[in-house]
């Protein structure tokens, strides 16, 4: 490839293009006759199976149609990814102050706005237990609960961040959806993973609540779903109903299962394909039991509603199966791009996310279904520790992430380096007064891979192999 | 659109008025008066009233003036208005040349003029894919890139949503976007809409963050601007006020400046990231240059009198490109970062890419790019002649599909239809189909290799819906029609678009089934097949490309 292909379109070049190379499911094909398919006809059809496997290629024979539909109904290890868009001020979720007040001096030249009082109360700032030079945002309490509590753990890692940092949002949050530092990878971690776990028939396998398409599920084979409303998703066809709005289902469905070598038409055309599948498992997922009262708060904000329906997801049985989900991405409510006037969005929105996930681990718990998800809290980066003029900070290299799940092993993941300038050996900040990272994201993504999904990490994350594991669980 | 969707489009368009209503706190004279890192929730950097001594001089200082540019002044912006029939005459091209550059020699058809229309425009009212066709290729091209005096042809915007029968794009939210949608489906110069949008996308501001006078000046800078030069064009947004509040330059001061319209120029704007262009160490240095911009705040104005103050501005020595052989060291401001970018020898393989991807969905070759590059610089950084070529380039007739935007698709299905803006519904289908004009999702624009999912799936299925909900319902007592019959009526609903064969053998097969739908009379069914066709047409997968 000449070198300027490789720049073409360079930022979206690595954003989903799911379905690209999908495997072609004729239409037409006969449905195979089969002593198991008949008991589990409903199931199959509502998981959008149907015509999909059984007029598939390779399934031929009924012992593989029979693995097929075990696979479609499968109970999955699930992990979640929630990711703060815009990089975000990793020194105010955990603060640079405690009962340990090592960083405080430099904090106060460095940032004496934000990490002030009037930006971050003290006095309602719980101690991190883990580290107590470092303090939880108020905002963030409801974390700081989840530490303390007994139901899941926590894995912190307090300068997450690469080699060489990319201050550009596009590119570093490019590295990290797609497991490597490759402007050009056009797949995500969790893409190539379904492509190597998931079906060419369960668009459901992968869901971004929100309705965009997380680019960390972008795949190369499989189809993924994104999910903005669990109810109301229905195709209708206006004065039409029944037998004819079958008749032209099929009829789009057809088309939408026919090859083509042209790459746009081929996405349209799966997409066409997933967007009717989804709609059984989207009216499944309606019968699943609502949280309890007010668990969500009396109104759920963006973040509650969003993570209230993937807990319904997570929860939706058909004849008895889950829905044979994998993966699940969103992007956090709010936006953490703060050049300016920090303290006008960030702890409201910081709070909004922060209870949300905590109401989800609890409701999870409550239908018993939080011992096989697995989530990932992250950003692009964190900013820079020194603040800018206008009551924000601008880009900036290492942040923090959480790892949290009943099974995880809680603690650190690399240590918090401090906030001392280039020069000492102990210094935390790099020449250019960026946060020095103390773990990789590969560590952490190579470890959910490893550790949680039992699927060798080596496949899916290139240049892996020289990287330490977190140890996760 | 009627109540299927009501629930959601209320609670969509609530979640946005919030959003609008969130309004950024400004200093006030106090805040002003005390020590900056002290004072934390407020952006204005002077006060209304009493203006301080040397805020007054300045004043005096006309804006746009670049004493220090080494290319002299830029000058004053194109004037612009809300008023959407206050059209800029377009001036002529047709002597412009693309030489070394391939033409299109092959047929042109109804097909390849849909493509042309579509890509360049929104799509053909009924009837001008082959009014297009029957002109060729160049003379088909040059309708498009001169259009003549710019008009609105077609039924005019209608609906309770007006006020006093007119867009209020400044005060209502979603009246930016509506009367956008407007002007795409009726305007006679759809290149140039098609344009606005491209800069749109690559310029992005969004008003979540910025005012609706800011956007609507900003946008119809881009509207005016992107048939001039290019290096002119990002002199006059770097300091335009939407764009100063957006990307932070308004905050920046020599002491502490910010980072955010420093880094973005170089990264969404002229250069590009990852390809070597320039480094962390440039941004800052930019940051340092780009300083000075104030601006006066009072209740009833907002933010005003937007100006360079140069107590505000470093003004030390900046080094820029540094330790390459197009270093530039200087006592730089504002205009000359903008200069030295748009110089830098990458600038023009970014701008040629960009505006490549914008029409074709395949890379040029490196001899193409090469040519596209040599013609944008030998026209004094002019898009217009890239466009132009890239319009008459063979790969955008022969090469893949490329998806349509959902403006693109929402304005081909009104264009189809000749119909005009008769529901402020056209806010939240777009919305949901995944591009909300005012509101790109960040400063790198809408992500337009992912239009297709299956949320934005069901935007467009609500966006047909709402066509074939308005239409007649046919009756077909005593009827013969046949299934081609069938299908050529639901064409006609449309329009009569070009369709790809998988698509019309697909209509037609269905128009075959349906008759043997279990119904109570064949009646009902050739009314229902009606119905369901016209669906098919424009939801079909192959309907989403061209």
């Amino acid at each position: 490839m000449h070198h300027h292909c490789q720049n073409y379109a360079r930022s979206k070049a690595g954003f989903a293009m799911p379905g690209a190379g999908l495997p072609v499911i004729e239409p037409g094909m006969p449905t195979p006759a089969g002593t198991g398919l008949t008991r589990r006809s409903l199931a199959l059809r509502s998981l959008g199976l149907g015509m999909a496997v059984y007029g598939a290629g390779a399934m031929t024979n009924s012992e593989r149609v029979e693995a097929a539909i075990n696979d479609a109904l499968a109970e999955h290890k699930v992990v979640i990814s929630i990711f703060f868009d815009g990089g975000w001020d990793a020194l105010s979720v955990l603060a640079p102050f405690g009962t340990d007040h090592k960083h405080e001096a430099n904090a106060a030249k460095l940032r004496p706005g934000l990490s002030g009082n009037a930006a971050i109360p003290r006095a309602q700032a719980k101690v991190f237990k883990a580290d107590p030079s470092l303090s939880w945002h108020p905002a963030a309490t409801a974390l700081s609960d989840l530490w303390d509590g007994t139901d899941v753990g926590m894995a912190v890692a307090p300068a997450v961040g690469y080699p060489n940092a990319n201050q550009s949002h596009f590119t570093s949050r490019h590295f990290w959806e797609v497991g490597a530092l490759d402007v050009g990878g056009t797949t995500g971690w969790m893409g190539r993973y379904l492509d190597q776990v998931g079906r060419p028939d369960l668009p459901i396998q992968g869901i971004s609540m929100g309705g965009n398409l997380s680019p960390m599920q972008a795949t190369a084979n499989v189809p993924v779903s994104a999910v903005y409303d669990i109810a109301n998703y229905s195709y209708d066809y206006p004065h039409s109903w029944g037998d004819m709005s079958d008749a032209a289902t099929r009829a789009l469905r057809g088309l939408g299962a026919r090859a083509t070598a042209d790459a746009q038409l081929a996405t349209a055309r799966m997409v066409t394909g997933a967007s009717f599948q989804l709609v059984d498992d989207l009216t499944a997922a309606q019968s699943a039991a609502a949280p309890a009262d007010g668990l969500y708060g009396s109104t759920p904000t963006e973040m509650g509603a969003r993570l209230r329906d993937t807990a319904r997801l997570l929860d939706t049985r058909i004849s008895g199966s889950s829905l044979p989900i994998r993966c699940i991405s969103m992007s956090a409510q709010g936006g953490y791009d703060t050049h300016s006037n920090e303290t006008d969005s960030f702890a409201t929105d910081l709070k909004a996310n922060c209870d949300a996930i905590k109401a989800f681990w609890q409701d999870l718990k409550n239908r018993g279904q939080d011992d096989r998800v697995l989530m990932l809290v992250w950003s692009e980066f964190g900013r820079r520790p020194e603040e800018n003029g206008s009551g924000g900070c601008d880009h900036g290299a290492a942040g923090t992430a959480f790892v949290i799940g009943k099974n995880v092993k809680q603690g650190l993941i690399g240590e918090f380096p401090g906030l001392k300038a280039a020069g000492s050996t102990d210094s935390g900040l790099s020449d250019d007064g960026n946060l020095r990272n103390t773990s990789d994201f590969r560590s952490i993504e190579a470890a959910v891979l490893e550790q949680w999904l039992d699927t060798d990490a080596t496949a899916i994350l290139p240049g892996i192999a020289g990287i330490p594991r977190a140890q996760l669980l | 659109m009627t109540a299927t969707k009501s629930k959601t489009s209320a609670a969509k368009a609530k979640a946005r008025a919030k959003a609008k209503a969130k309004k950024l706190p400004v200093c006030t004279a106090k805040d002003l008066k005390t020590k900056k890192a002290k004072r934390r929730k407020c952006r204005v950097v002077t006060k209304t009233t009493k203006p301080a001594t040397k805020a007054a001089a300045v004043t005096k200082t006309p804006i746009g003036t670049h004493p220090s540019s080494p290319t002299g002044p830029a000058a004053a912006p194109p004037a612009t208005s809300g008023d959407p029939t206050a059209w800029t005459p377009l001036p002529g091209v047709a002597d412009q040349r693309t030489d070394g550059l391939r033409t299109y020699t092959g047929a042109f058809g109804t097909d390849q003029a849909t493509r042309l229309l579509f890509r360049a425009g929104f799509g053909p009212l009924p009837g001008q894919a082959e009014a297009f066709a029957a002109l060729g290729v160049a003379a088909a091209v040059d309708r498009l890139v001169n259009p003549g005096p710019a008009q609105l042809v077609g039924p005019a915007p209608s609906g309770d949503f007006l006020v006093g029968g007119q867009f209020a794009p400044a005060d209502k939210w979603g009246h930016g976007h509506l009367q956008w949608l407007d002007r795409i489906a009726r305007s006679t110069d759809q290149l140039g809409e098609r344009m606005t949008l491209v800069m749109h996308d690559w310029i992005a501001m969004s008003a979540e963050k910025i005012s609706g006078d800011q956007m609507i000046a900003s946008i119809g800078k881009l509207r005016n601007g992107w048939r001039g030069s290019f290096r002119q064009l990002m002199q006059s947004m770097t300091i335009d006020p939407g764009m100063l509040v957006w990307l932070d330059g308004l905050d920046s001061e020599s002491s502490d400046p910010n980072e955010n319209y420093g880094r973005e120029l170089m990264e969404m704007f002229t250069l590009g990231a990852d390809r070597g262009a320039y480094t962390e160490d440039d941004i800052r240095e930019n940051a340092r240059a780009l300083t000075g911009w104030v601006a006066d705040w009072s209740e009833a104005r907002g933010l005003y009198n937007f100006r360079f103050w140069p107590d505000r501005w470093d003004q030390t020595v900046k080094v820029l490109f540094g330790g390459t052989t197009y270093e530039r060291r200087g006592n730089f401001k504002y205009n000359d970062v903008v200069d030295a970018c748009i110089d830098h020898p990458l600038h023009p393989s970014f701008v040629a890419l960009k505006l490549w991807s914008a029409f074709i969905p395949t890379p040029p070759t490196q001899q193409t790019l090469d040519e596209l590059c040599a013609l944008y610089r030998s026209s004094g950084e002019q898009l217009l002649p890239l466009v132009q070529a890239i319009l008459l380039h063979p790969d955008l007739y022969t090469g893949p599909s490329m998806t349509k935007s959902p403006v693109t698709y929402a304005g081909g299905l009104l264009r189809s239809k000749r119909a005009g803006i008769d529901t402020d519904a056209w806010t939240w289908v777009c919305d949901m189909m995944g591009q909300f004009l005012w509101y790109p999702p960040n400063v790198s624009g809408w992500n337009e290799r992912a239009w297709l999912n299956t949320t934005t799936y069901e935007g467009r299925w609500y966006a047909a819906q709402y066509f074939v909900n308005d239409g007649d319902v046919p009756t077909y007592e005593g009827s013969t029609e046949t299934p081609q019959q069938a299908v050529d009526a639901a064409l006609a609903f449309w329009g009569t678009p070009v369709l790809s064969s998988d698509h019309r053998a697909m209509l037609l097969q269905h128009a075959t089934d349906a008759m043997k739908t279990n119904l109570w009379s064949d009646a009902a069914r050739r009314t229902l097949r009606q119905q369901t066709l016209r669906m098919l047409v424009v939801a079909a997968p192959d309907f989403q490309v061209s």
